[in-house]
């Protein structure tokens, strides 16, 4: 009888002993283990996961067989995986198509073979579409077979193109490096089309723009569109040219620039000040790790600087103006931000598409959780960067922009360093 | 015991103390990293590879499996609820067909919906119908009707318009004057996003970006944009408005409705609210919606001449019930047939055991739709029903109401009826 009570004690103690192990790691990073790691226990044991995978299984072929039309198996296979990936709730963790996962590495390495071209679609008074071109990149293939802003596309290769959409007469003009392609233009002045010829090749998108000395002031403008992989480097070659111009103050236009890439960020601050804290990552085991930026890359900037952020200011963008104002060297103008305090990994999957999911949140240097809140409607109620100098666009006129007539965001920005220039 | 076994003995217990913790975090390591499934798939990696043309099932399913692997590896919490996962894929597939009788409704939706297919109301006693600006109508006749201006532009097929389908008799919805073909505006304060002031603004915009703009146009853009940026700030999807109005049992709720140019305020208590299957109506008309046991009742109440029958304000409905009440008035033959778009071979709708001929009238309007739409159709096209009043809805589709597990369920469309005429 002792023995028996002996091993039940044993059995007892083994099982204590397990529990412990396997909350082993939340003991480690300092945190008691929660009611998330019994469910993970539980989900362990109880496998329900073999289950849930019929039963979509089940539904998609239902769909599939009943429905009074027939559905691609790719286009629901994938509809599948947006909802799926969408239940969690997260606004940043998703399934991309591989037409989306690609545009989306396109956005992210800044770099494809083409023109050099940016085009938007131009309404065709038959209810088709052509395409008009917005912006010509510095030294690229379009700039040196002529193309200028404004040109209507009207034909690829000898072709029509008038009538398609956008994304289809883009496909066109891209292709491989080196080969050559053929644009009939039509300028609005002109009476009769002319055609160019480009060498596609590699090209950069630039991602700061806009630059310019701003009229009637001493202070220089650049926009940042997303934080690519060239970034940096754009940026300090157009503040090179603000430069030469003896700027005395530097306004950052980060308003509906939606981010990018973490290292841009780090580079970005490090042009400002070398070997701080970018952010502090949470991981979700609990472990923390610091991002530092570069050092020895700094700018050294003789002049204040002001950034512009507006509510779809995000990620990168976000981390980098949060920055700035934790170690206190700019002033930030506009609206609060959009608030996304965490990181997401794309993982590419079999047939092009690939899924972005969040890893880890991030806190500023300063220890501020940006995330942001929203409220049963889905309508912003907290998070963010509150900038020092809050001021609403007023888009009761035609904004444009980086224009000093109407763009009043801008104009408040100029106050501010006029200020603190004391001119 | 001798002491060299009191030794082995301790000596084991401690082993296996340490092997109880090492076990702990082993199994942690692998429920976290899912390890055991991870190398399952590797090999079905290589595997996809080569059976590129393999059915398209394995691969959905091989779809699955990687992406909630991956979900659970990486997503920075804890992802252990697997039927949430597989719900939310069966909501996106069902979103993606972009039909307004396709709806994934969760557990609550779910509960809300079975009721009112049996009659049985809550909220402010209506039904509010997802409607698209491209559907076509079909007039009395059966000749379609065109569909609206809105047509062409983009928001269309994404964002519905929610129009009041049904006004349960007597319910709080109805004393407050609410009319089948109201357009929800707004509730409780928020703006309900709709397609169509989305798409002024957007050919609008467009003129601006071909520079075809008047000076007019442009001030009405800037005008409009403004007052859009407020409702904006307040605005609510359809879905959940829906929800605000045709769920729950108690409080009030206020909302403004659109109807022909003018905007009307209520406020609605919201109860349960009854719709009984057949009624008797002042005019001698006998009101019939296909709730189950609809045939029993008509049955009943149904005279031996003549007949008039009220058909509007009539929504949801049993397909069984509705043959049902057509082979109490009308003789065994076929009405018409289900149609989908993939096999080509339509399945007929057919009376077995009928009735006698009788003179039918059947009174009809905008808000006679689905099962009842069919039910006029078939009628008038095949056994000479005299159909009485405006145009119909455009709903003839044919639903199966799909229950999962977790109590949420979805719609499906899986056929168009057609009454198709008979060769005189």
């Amino acid at each position: 009888m002792r023995y028996i009570a002996r091993a039940f004690w044993f059995l007892v103690l083994l099982l204590v002993l397990f529990v412990f192990g396997f909350g082993w790691r939340d003991i480690k990073a300092g945190r008691l283990p929660t009611t998330a790691v019994a469910k993970l226990l539980d989900a362990t044991f109880v496998q329900n996961s073999e289950q849930a995978a019929q039963e979509f299984s089940q539904n998609y072929q239902k769909i599939r067989a009943d429905y009074y039309k027939s559905v691609p198996a790719d286009k629901l296979t994938y509809a599948g995986m947006e909802g799926l990936m969408a239940s969690l709730g997260d606004p940043h963790t998703m399934f991309m198509e591989p037409q989306e996962a690609q545009d989306f590495s396109v956005e992210t390495d800044a770099h494809f073979v083409g023109v050099g071209a940016q085009l938007e679609p131009y309404p065709e008074p038959s209810g088709g579409q052509g395409a008009k071109v917005k912006m010509i990149f510095e030294n690229g293939p379009a700039e040196k077979a002529g193309l200028k802003d404004g040109d209507l596309i009207t034909g690829v290769d000898g072709k029509s193109v008038l009538g398609l959409s956008l994304e289809n007469i883009v496909s066109k003009i891209r292709g491989k490096e080196g080969t050559e392609v053929q644009l009939t233009v039509v300028r609005p002045k002109e009476l009769k089309p002319v055609v160019l010829t480009a060498t596609r090749a590699i090209v950069e998108t630039p991602t700061v723009t806009d630059t310019k000395v701003l009229p009637g002031t001493d202070f220089g403008y650049l926009q940042v569109t997303s934080f690519s992989m060239p970034t940096a480097e754009q940026f300090v070659e157009q503040l090179g040219k603000l430069e030469k111009q003896h700027i005395k103050g530097l306004i950052i236009d980060l308003r509906d620039n939606p981010g990018g890439l973490l290292e841009t960020a780090q580079d970005m601050l490090g042009l400002f000040v070398g070997n701080k804290t970018v952010v502090t990552v949470k991981g979700r085991d609990g472990e923390q790790e610091t991002v530092a930026s570069p050092a020895g890359e700094e700018h050294h900037f003789k002049y204040p600087v002001v950034v512009l952020i507006n509510e779809d200011s995000a990620s990168a963008a976000e981390i980098f103006s949060g920055d700035l104002q934790d170690y206190q060297l700019a002033t930030l103008v506009g609206m609060h931000s959009y608030g996304k305090a965490s990181v997401q990994t794309v993982t590419p999957l079999v047939g092009g598409s690939s899924a972005k999911i969040t890893i880890a949140h991030y806190f500023l240097p300063s220890g501020r959780d940006i995330g942001r809140k929203v409220d049963d409607y889905g309508q912003f109620v907290s998070g963010g960067l509150t900038p020092d100098v809050k001021v609403e666009l007023n888009q009761d006129v035609e904004v444009t922009p980086g224009d000093l007539k109407t763009d009043n965001q801008l104009v408040k920005a100029v106050e501010v360093l006029k200020q603190k220039t004391g001119s | 015991m001798s002491p060299v076994v009191k030794t082995v003995v301790s000596a084991g217990v401690l082993v296996l103390c340490c092997a109880a913790v090492v076990s702990g975090t082993v199994v942690r390591d692998s429920s976290d990293l899912h390890l055991h499934k991870l190398s399952a798939l590797a090999d079905r990696g290589t595997l996809l590879a080569s059976l590129k043309n393999e059915s398209p099932e394995t691969s959905a399913l091989d779809y699955y499996e990687m992406v909630s692997d991956l979900l659970k590896r990486l997503y920075v919490d804890p992802v252990t609820d697997d039927n949430k996962l597989t719900n939310g894929a069966i909501r996106g597939m069902i979103a993606s067909l972009e039909n307004p009788d396709c709806l994934y409704l969760d557990p609550k939706q779910f509960k809300v919906f079975s009721n009112e297919e049996q009659g049985k109301f809550e909220g402010v006693g209506v039904d509010l119908a997802l409607l698209k600006t491209t559907s076509k109508g079909t007039d009395a006749g059966g000749v379609p009707t065109p569909g609206s201006e809105d047509a062409n532009t983009p928001y269309s097929s994404i964002i519905p318009q929610l129009e009041v389908a049904v006004v349960v008799p007597g319910s709080s919805a109805d004393k407050a004057g609410i009319k089948p073909g109201d357009i929800l505006d707004s509730v409780d304060g928020h703006w309900v996003v709709n397609p169509s002031d989305l798409n002024t603004l957007y050919v609008l915009g467009g003129k601006q970006l071909a520079g075809k703009a008047t000076k007019e146009e442009l001030t009405r853009l800037l005008e409009m944009r403004r007052v859009y940026r407020k409702k904006l700030q307040t605005s609510v999807m359809p879905m959940k408005a829906r929800d605000m109005i045709i769920s729950g049992t108690s409080g009030v709720v206020k909302a403004t409705w659109k109807r022909g140019g003018n905007v009307i305020t209520t406020d609605v208590a919201k109860t349960t609210s009854q719709e009984p299957a057949v009624a008797q109506e002042a005019g001698g008309a006998i009101a019939v919606h296909f709730f189950p046991g609809a045939a029993d009742k008509l049955k009943r109440v149904l005279p031996a001449g003549p007949v008039t029958i009220d058909l509007r304000n009539n929504d949801f409905g049993d397909m069984q019930e509705m043959r049902s009440c057509l082979a109490l008035l009308a003789p065994a033959g076929t009405y018409g047939e289900i149609v989908d778009q993939k096999s080509g071979t339509p399945k007929p709708l057919k009376v077995t055991e009928g009735s006698k001929q009788r003179e039918i009238t059947l009174l009809v309007d905008h808000s006679t739709r689905g099962v009842a739409e069919m039910f006029a159709m078939a009628l008038s096209a095949n056994a000479g029903a005299k159909l009485q009043g405006p145009s119909m809805s455009p709903d003839k589709n044919v639903i199966e109401v799909v229950k999962l597990p977790d109590g949420s369920g979805y719609t499906l469309v899986t056929g168009v009826f057609s009454a198709n005429r008979r060769a005189s």
